[in-house]
């Protein structure tokens, strides 16, 4: 077992196995040798978010419907668990997260899309102009 | 004035004093005073609705989780929404729409969009998909490909004759995409501008046509060496060719094509139309009218003949009296791996063809998928005796057999499976007939372990397509391998695995059978919804 504390001071006891899925903490576990208990830093991700990762870590399967089950979370647990999945380097904890965000995207409007994220029409007259003039193609059919 | 006022209708003529009217006409004015005052705080409140509306909006804009992702995240979330769910590409993909969307939401998004070159590198177009995308001028593809940076290029083109959309009025002469001639220019104006940039040329990596050719003029009349970074063409198109045959035939010519897939039409095979670098080709797929063509089918062997880097070939050509004739030299495809092909039977009765099997050698071949649903089992038998004797496959380890229409004697299939000894996984789909002779013969004990049938199969996948009884004999063949496997002759079995399962009706004493199947056996039955 090794020990993970987080940025709000809690610590994990984590099955080494399951930690070095994340390849940062595995080159930090390499750096500090095996016999070391020191508790592995995570300054970036807080201790909610490591939880709902690690629960990842310990139960993936290449199964898309466990993945499909565990990433339906609010938006804000949704991008904080892609930021520690890119953090901690898991490359298909990263992608299933990048997956639901895309579906989430299809099919969409951009006014749909800013809808969805809270996101403001920021564009320049100039830019507007452009974009109207791109989207002209899709009325003549 | 008090009696009308405390009524809610007016019953008659009104009459009011001066005095009374006086006093009403001021109660009007205040009334109309306070109205507009009203209205101004109305109008106050909700500009100061509006501002705080867009005070929120703007924090929620700097609140909201999307933000904090790195651009990096945000281009890879980018690269999942353009690409097709199942992981091919395809013409009538829209990849327009769902590039343009992403850089239509905000600017931070627009740059990122731009920014992230491989969304720019697969261009799909398709008349029904896109058609006002060719009444633009064709400038926008330039922009477009310019932000693929220097990436290899993709283009999935779909432009096809007809329109079967179009709802044709008395008065309508158009019937056809071909016809409409601004839509026939539009489109060459678009390929001219792809085509007249040299470095984007030269970038084109994937081809795939489908379609009526005239579409595709300026693409054919490119001189050879044009396409020099050309690595795979896929062509399914009309057979109509306008006359331009004689001055396309070089375009393929001095490319890297490695990768072809073709739809030949009756009339003639693109192996003639086109000139294609045959000797570097490594996966070759040929989709043909299996029987009715107009042409020599020789044309494929002729072809495959100088095909010598082949590893991977697909193909279904029609039987041919040529292939039983001692004088036809055969087909050496030294390099080959992997070998797909679907039999068709001869209708010839004066001239009986056999298949181009008869005069393949495929020495170093690994893999063979045979779709048999068209034939008897035991031309198979006839077939694969003759591909042994043109050359052995000793390297032979996985075999499918797509079955499935033809109701074939359980015995042939034992026959045919015999000339397989080296195989070590087997593939039977379309299961129609009672398989348990077939696992009698491949039952294993102490007096027969020299001739039992496939030896060294360690899996073995089975498909059931229609009501059948559970082969009883399936699970004594799988405990006979496990139980006598030190002999060393005959291979334990794996994994096995029954497709469609729920078409076989077990019994009792079935179960109970499976419950006794060793821990290292693998074994399951899937249902295919």
């Amino acid at each position: 077992m090794i020990v993970l504390k987080t940025s709000d001071n809690e610590t994990f006891n984590v099955d080494r196995e399951v930690a070095e899925r994340s390849v940062l903490i595995k080159n930090m576990l390499d750096d500090i040798g095996e016999d070391s208990d020191q508790a592995i830093p995570l300054p970036n991700v807080n201790s909610s978010v490591l939880k709902k990762v690690l629960e990842y870590c310990e139960h993936h399967r290449d199964i898309s419907e466990w993945d499909q089950k565990f990433i339906t979370v609010d938006q804000e647990m949704l991008f904080e668990i892609i930021l520690a999945a890119n953090y901690l380097d898991i490359k298909s904890l990263l992608d299933v997260g990048c997956k639901t965000v895309a579906n989430m995207i299809k099919g969409k409007t951009p006014e749909e899309i800013r809808k969805l994220f809270n996101i403001v029409n920021d564009f320049t007259p100039e830019e507007e102009a452009q974009i109207k003039k791109e989207n002209e193609w899709a009325e003549d059919r | 004035m008090a009696h009308y006022l405390s009524q809610t209708q007016i019953q008659g003529p009104v009459w009011l004093s001066p005095v009374d009217k006086a006093i009403l006409q001021s109660h009007v004015t205040t009334a109309e005073t306070e109205i507009k005052n009203l209205d101004s705080q109305i109008e106050k409140l909700t500009r100061d609705k509006d501002t705080q509306i867009a005070s929120l909006a703007f924090i929620k804009n700097i609140l909201t989780p999307v933000r904090r992702i790195p651009n990096e995240i945000l281009s890879e979330i980018f690269e999942f929404v353009c690409h097709p769910d199942k992981g091919e590409f395809y013409a009538q993909f829209d990849t327009v729409r769902r590039t343009t969307v992403l850089s239509q939401v905000c600017a931070v998004w627009r740059r990122v969009a731009h920014d992230t070159s491989r969304i720019w590198s697969r261009l799909c177009l398709s008349i029904p998909e896109n058609r006002g995308l060719f009444k633009r001028e064709g400038q926008w593809v330039v922009e477009w490909l310019s932000r693929s940076r220097e990436l290899p290029l993709e283009l999935y083109l779909d432009f096809p004759r007809d329109n079967y959309e179009w709802v044709i009025e008395e008065e309508e002469e158009l019937t056809t995409y071909s016809d409409d001639k601004s839509l026939v220019q539009g489109i060459r104006g678009l390929l001219n501008q792809i085509l007249g940039h040299y470095p984007y040329l030269n970038r084109i990596r994937s081809l795939v046509l489908s379609g009526d050719p005239l579409f595709f003029t300026p693409l054919f009349l490119l001189p050879s060496l044009s396409l020099q970074g050309l690595e795979r063409a896929c062509m399914q198109m009309t057979d109509y060719f306008h006359g331009i045959q004689p001055a396309i035939k070089n375009f393929l010519l001095g490319s890297k094509l490695r990768y072809v897939e073709i739809v030949d039409s009756y009339l003639e095979s693109y192996l003639e139309t086109f000139m294609l670098p045959a000797e570097q080709l490594v996966d070759l797929q040929i989709v043909t009218t299996g029987s009715d063509s107009d042409f020599d089918p020789c044309v494929y062997a002729d072809f495959l003949r100088r095909c010598s880097s082949l590893v991977r070939l697909d193909i279904n050509p029609p039987s041919c009296s040529k292939y039983n004739s001692p004088s036809t030299a055969r087909v050496s495809l030294p390099m080959l791996k992997s070998l797909s092909f679907i039999f068709h039977p001869s209708y010839d009765d004066e001239f009986p063809g056999v298949s181009i099997l008869h005069i393949l050698a495929v020495p170093l071949l690994e893999e063979m998928t045979l779709d048999v649903q068209r034939i008897e089992l035991l031309d198979l038998a006839t077939d694969m005796t003759a591909l042994q004797g043109n050359s052995p496959t000793p390297n032979l380890k996985s075999l499918t057999l797509e079955m499935g229409r033809m109701h074939n004697d359980p015995d042939d299939l034992t026959s045919a499976l015999a000339l397989f000894p080296t195989i070590t996984s087997l593939r039977l789909n379309g299961i129609l007939f009672d398989m348990n002779p077939l696992f009698k013969a491949m039952t294993s004990t102490q007096s027969n372990v020299n001739f039992v049938l496939l030896p060294r199969i360690v899996n073995l996948e089975l498909e059931c397509r229609r009501d059948t009884a559970y082969p009883s004999e399936l699970i004594s063949m799988i405990l006979s391998r496990s139980s006598i496997a030190d002999a060393g002759l005959v291979s334990v079995l794996q994994s096995v695995s029954i497709l469609q399962a729920h078409y076989m009706e077990k019994t009792d004493e079935d179960l109970t059978r499976i419950a006794e199947l060793p821990d290292s056996v693998i074994y399951s039955e899937l249902r295919d919804d």
